[in-house]
């Protein structure tokens, strides 16, 4: 009787053991999973491979999102904020929505590396610091010397010097200077770069300040003195440019097009794009500022590769705001800038990081020791306003004057608040988590794409949405964040033969070691087929299987396929340095409209997401 | 079987006597000498406070009184002597001329951008003298010291302001601890922990908020780090000890009264106290030793007495008795 009674207590202690065992496991792998959101799906390039393998002790889920506040705003509505937040396009106006969800990092040892000058910056009323900078781009004048040499011009040193130049080219049929028009940012760069040395006056720097400070409703004006002196410059860099209002859908491939072709001698782009081309393309750059009358005046305009900033929530698990912290240190090391901008950058914030110029820099080298380095003023509605104030001063709208006083209006002019409305509802939410049969939100995207083109079968080169889908009503610009807006979508008829390849080109390692996957939660997602594949332990995968209904593809039937995706991500030897087969390249055909339009168009009707598929099988 | 727990209590008890006494001399002596030692740490670096202290009054009046000689003096080769001069005095690492947009030029003509934010108002319109932490390409944090001046030009350079500056290894010579045969190190902090300034020699390191590491890589209690914290914030003076995975450290803090700086020392514990451990040492053997000694005799006394006692007690037990057999058998109980 004894025995039994003991037996019985030694069980009931095991049982009331299991409820905690179970639990402490699944503290620690949340305290071990961090989901970082990526302004840029250039950020997979060397960074978040480089994360992984230095923690791999952490679960990362790595989500390529949007470049804007908003996006995040939204994403907190919904209750998603990541654990890491990334973002370019930052000022401490925008951000101010978020900060009650923002870690302050002010008290860390972290910022105590940053020189304090720059990141005082981010600093808010309050003294908080929420956002970090990672290092700095540098954007200016990149510049073919092969073209300035066969056409015997010098590199300009100066404004007249750059402005002789252009015409020259012009005159023998080449292009002088090119700027992407069609671009928001490169409008606001164009505009604020020919005019630093005003921008950077007493005047400039005390409205600066003064407009960066106001609130999210503010209604700061531009600066009497200060801003119809930009315009005017910019009426005038405009006519040197031999700029022509179809200009304005003017986008940075066609330049850099040109450019690889030796039919134009300079275009508006980062140190980064100049070294791509270096490196890439074979050609002889180098990096020009933007000009001033004098070379005292020329200065290059920069801007943090991206900020960072941490969810408040995390302070509540202990385990899980170390390993976050433990992150953030190694991103701001010298090997993790260096991996932030894969190589090329040449001003830090930080005062443990020591940098080395790079060979095309040799024209910029003046204005990096006269520290003429400008930081450009990036609100959202700076972004926007400029934009349209270039692009209608291209079209000849206005003249400099008008576009002042047009600027001036819409920046004044006080925002409306008020919701946007609805335009969509969905039913039924899902979430992205990722499983070993893959991510459910994922597959209804593809399964709704693929029904709605017609398709037998829709192959996506990676997870292609940036969220869960959630249950509810989304306005317009809420569904546009839904999926990666760089992914494109194609069709093609395909043998099963063809699929497989395919789907050899997105999960098998190359013969040269190149392996297209980057991370777990990016590996290809399947609607119309289904495939299975060998997790090697090493980060690669071995493509096992492919089967439609659970059969195996029939090689010889041909099938109609859509593929979806960003090639840029995957394709140069910089990023996955995987290229898609020739083979394939050759028969695939653009459809009409993004994909994200085609998902919009089955709820427009009425229809509803189609539900999810187990894609996926990993072994 | 009484007497024998009566003795075994009392040899106890006098072992609990001499450990209670030495545990209380160990603490009485260990905290006179964190006192004694964190005020000798403390007056060692309120005199290296103060040489900051004078360095950065006679800088400002360095400045001030070259104002009116650059207004006088038209030869440029003289002003750049006269103020060589001072460089050579004060350490300071560069002279600049500031014009009203916040472009500087040196005394060797190299030009570039002083990013001094809202400072430059401070200094050029309301015409008061601030001091900017500021970065240049490729060279260490400075620290700008600037006044304004009259309106003036040098090499043709208009100047509405001249400035000073130095990085932190200039500055931090003013706070030069020539005790502890340099394992002390020192640090300059602004009030909220970030370190802009120390003597350490391998970057490796460095510490760079020093309220950060208290609570990431100390000893400390929370409560410890967050008086400290109040302490930097509020300019109190005050010392504290830790230990980390290294080392036990004296931390001393002392304010600049200059904007919001404190100035740091920290030092191991074990070099501080390095003699007084050893007097320590030697006072707890001879307190030991005296106890034991002093112990042992009270034993000797009390056994004695009571042999005394006992064979009083025997002697009356054997009267008129055979004792001889049954005496040493008596002894042999008490034993």
């Amino acid at each position: 009787m004894r025995k039994r009674i003991i037996a019985i207590f030694v069980v009931m202690m095991l049982l009331g053991c299991l409820p905690a065992c179970g639990r402490g496991e699944h503290e620690d792998n949340e305290s071990n999973s961090i989901t970082m959101y990526l302004w840029d799906f250039s950020m997979t390039k060397e960074l978040t491979p480089w994360l992984e393998e230095k923690f791999p002790d952490i679960n990362f889920e790595f989500v390529v999102g949007y470049n804007t506040m908003d996006f995040y705003s939204y994403l907190e509505e919904r209750g998603e904020l990541p654990d890491i937040l990334t973002c370019r396009r930052f000022s401490l106006n925008d951000a101010a929505g978020l900060k009650e969800r923002l870690m302050d990092l002010s008290g860390t040892e972290l910022v105590g590396t940053f020189y304090t000058s720059y990141i005082e910056n981010n600093r808010d009323t309050d003294n908080a610091i929420k956002w970090l900078p990672m290092c700095a781009e540098l954007d200016g004048i990149i510049a073919n010397q092969d073209v300035f040499d066969a056409y015997n011009v010098p590199i300009p040193t100066n404004y007249r010097e750059f402005a002789d130049a252009c015409r020259i080219f012009e005159e023998n049929g080449i292009g002088g200077f090119y700027n992407d028009y069609a671009e928001d940012y490169s409008c606001l760069e164009a505009m604020q770069g020919c005019a630093i040395p005003e921008l950077m006056s007493l005047e400039g720097t005390s409205w600066r300040m003064q407009y960066e400070s106001e609130t999210v409703d503010g209604t700061t004006a531009l600066d009497e003195q200060v801003w119809p002196v930009v315009f005017d410059k910019f009426e005038q860099f405009l006519k040197d440019t031999y700029v022509m209002p179809e200009d304005i859908n003017r986008s940075f491939h066609d330049s850099k097009a040109l450019f690889i072709d030796n039919r134009l001698a300079m275009f508006r782009g980062t140190v980064s794009d100049c070294a791509v081309l270096r490196m890439e393309n074979g050609k002889n750059t180098v990096i020009l500022p933007y000009f001033g009358e004098t070379e005292d005046d020329n200065w290059l305009l920069t801007y943090p590769i991206f900020q960072v900033a941490v969810n408040s929530a995390v302070e509540q698990d202990d385990g899980k705001k170390k390993n976050i912290m433990r992150v953030l240190e190694a991103m701001f090391s010298e090997e993790g800038q260096r991996r932030a901008a894969s190589g090329n950058f040449v001003l830090t914030y930080n005062k443990t990081v020591e940098i080395e110029l790079e060979e095309n820099l040799t024209f910029a080298e003046p204005c990096l020791e006269q520290n003429h380095m400008y930081q450009r003023l990036a609100s959202t509605e700076f972004f926007a306003i400029s934009r349209n104030v270039v692009q209608n001063m291209i079209n000849g709208v206005y003249d400099a004057d008008g576009a002042y006083q047009d600027f001036n209006r819409q920046l004044t002019t006080p925002k409306e608040v008020h919701a946007e409305e609805s335009a969509y509802h969905i039913e039924t939410g899902y979430a992205y988590t990722f499983t070993e049969h893959g991510s459910q939100a994922v597959s209804v995207v593809a399964n709704t794409l693929r029904k709605q083109t017609g398709a037998d079968v829709l192959i996506g080169y990676s997870s292609i949405i940036t969220s869960s889908i959630y249950a509810g009503e989304y306005t317009e610009q809420q569904m546009n964040w839904l999926m990666n807006n760089r992914a494109a979508l194609r069709q093609a008829d395909m043998t099963g033969a063809q699929i497989k390849q395919v789907m050899d080109w997105l999960v098998n390692v190359k013969e040269n070691g190149a392996n297209p996957i980057c991370h777990l939660n990016q590996i290809p997602v399947t609607s119309g087929m289904e495939y299975s594949m060998k997790d090697n332990g090493d980060g690669s995968y071995t493509l096992e299987e492919v089967t439609i209904d659970g059969n195996a593809i029939d090689e010889n039937a041909v099938y109609r396929v859509n593929l979806l995706g960003n090639d840029n991500a995957i394709d140069p030897e910089l990023f996955r340095g995987c290229p898609m087969p020739q083979e394939i390249r050759e028969i695939l055909e653009d459809t009409e409209g993004r994909a994200i339009d085609r998902f919009k168009a089955v709820l427009s009707e009425g229809g509803q997401p189609e539900a999810p598929t187990e894609y996926v099988t990993i072994r | 079987m009484r007497k024998r727990l009566f003795h075994m209590i009392l040899v106890v008890c006098v072992l609990a006597a001499v450990l209670g006494t030495g545990i209380s001399y160990y603490r009485f002596v260990s905290k006179a000498i964190y006192e004694e030692s964190t005020s000798h740490l403390l007056e060692i670096y309120s005199q290296a406070n103060r040489s900051l202290h004078n360095m950065v009054e006679r800088n400002w009046k360095n400045m001030e009184e070259c104002i009116p000689y650059l207004r006088d003096i038209e030869d440029e080769a003289a002003i750049e002597s006269y103020i060589r001069e001072v460089q050579e005095k004060e350490g300071f690492t560069e002279f600049y001329f500031i014009s009203q947009d916040g472009t500087y030029l040196t005394l060797t003509g190299e030009k570039g951008y002083l990013d001094m934010k809202k400072q430059l108002a401070k200094l050029v319109v309301e015409r008061k003298p601030i001091v900017v932490n500021a970065v240049l390409f490729q060279s260490p944090e400075l620290i700008v010291f600037a006044v304004p001046a009259e309106p003036g030009s040098y090499r043709d350079f208009p100047y509405e302001a001249i400035a000073i500056s130095f990085d932190s290894r200039n500055l931090m010579s003013t706070l030069e601890i020539s005790a502890f045969n340099g394992s002390s190190r020192s640090y300059i902090a602004y009030g909220d922990g970030r370190v802009f300034a120390d003597n350490a020699q391998d970057r490796e390191n460095s510490i760079y908020n020093f309220i950060a590491i208290l609570e990431s890589k100390s000893d400390m209690s929370d409560e410890k780090v967050d008086k400290i914290r109040q302490d930097f914030q509020n300019g109190v003076i005050g010392a504290a000890s830790f230990r980390t995975e290294k080392d036990e450290y004296y931390l001393i803090y002392e304010p600049v009264e200059f904007e919001d700086w404190m100035v740091l020392g920290l030092v191991p514990t074990r070099v501080v106290n390095a003699s007084m451990n050893r007097l320590q040492t030697v006072t707890l053997i001879m307190v030991a030793c005296i106890a034991v000694i002093f112990g042992t005799a009270l034993m000797a006394i009390v056994i004695g007495k009571n042999r005394r006692s006992l064979e009083k007690r025997i002697q009356k037990f054997c009267i008129g008795k055979n004792c001889s057999a049954c005496c040493p058998t008596m002894w042999m109980i008490f034993f």
